[in-house]
């Protein structure tokens, strides 16, 4: 990671391909917030170059992964987006404090809409108190219809 | 919490059988509560049409489409038509692949939907 992020201060006038950032931003656990995510997905997301169509489905994605958790966090706690952003894509991992609960449904509407215009979807489950999805977006990966 | 993305939905009566109501801002599991209540609060008669103008609207997610599916499911209950106009094209892309570009009528515009509707 550090040889990485060396790399990418020499690098900047090549282009993109050196990048490898990490952005965290952590949030009230609360549907007012969705936007203000939304909002910072797409700045990053233009910040690799993702097509308007693209960032479009990232925005809506990561609003998706969201909603799901918000129904399931602790009220008051905070929900935590880490974005991670290579040259070709961005993953992002959305998490929330839960009670004893740690699978979001899958046979969701949300869920569908989330894995149709995500690259990858899954949803991790390593502790029983948190609740988390990660999900890819590669640049210039074909677009469904 | 006062300090959302707005959406705003503005009922504009067209004519006695056809109703226009507009859809503005952003769409999602905040704001939605805020639509369901304008829908509930409408009257669909038979024979009757609703025009969801949703050309200023400009995000909508799951929570949004369920909505719009429920206005459907009701509007066909209560015998009326019901019609959405002007949903900008990567709107529309959600849509599509949740294939319901075959359950809705689209209209490029309010104005093109109402005589259609006549």
């Amino acid at each position: 990671m550090t040889d990485e992020t060396a790399t990418r201060a020499d690098d900047i006038p090549d282009g993109l391909s050196g990048i490898r950032d990490a952005v965290s931003v952590r949030l009230p656990a609360a549907s007012a917030y969705l936007s203000v995510l939304r909002t910072a997905t797409a700045g990053l997301a233009a910040r690799l170059d993702f097509t308007l169509d693209e960032i479009e489905d990232l925005r809506i994605a990561v609003d998706e992964a969201c909603a799901m958790l918000l129904g399931h966090a602790v009220p008051g706690t905070d929900l935590l987006a880490e974005f991670e952003l290579t040259g070709q894509e961005m993953i992002v991992r959305v998490e929330v404090s839960t009670v004893g609960q740690s699978e979001p449904k899958r046979d969701d509407f949300a869920w569908m809409v989330l894995t149709a215009l995500a690259d990858d979807v899954d949803a991790v489950t390593d502790s029983p108190d948190r609740m988390a999805i990660v999900l890819r977006k590669r640049r210039g990966s074909a677009r469904l219809s | 919490m006062r300090h959302d993305h707005g959406l705003t939905v503005t009922l504009r009566p067209h004519s006695t059988r056809i109703q226009v109501l507009a859809v503005a801002g952003d769409l999602d599991h905040h704001t939605a509560p805020r639509l369901r209540a304008a829908l509930e609060e409408l009257t669909l008669a038979p024979g009757g049409a609703l025009v969801m103008d949703l050309s200023a609207l400009t995000f909508c997610d799951s929570t949004g489409i369920s909505l719009l599916v429920a206005a459907h499911q009701r509007a066909q209950d209560a015998g009326a038509a019901l019609a959405l106009a002007g949903l900008h094209s990567d709107i529309a892309h959600v849509f599509t692949i949740m294939g319901l570009d075959r359950l809705f009528s689209f209209y490029e515009s309010t104005e093109k939907a109402i005589p259609a509707l006549q």
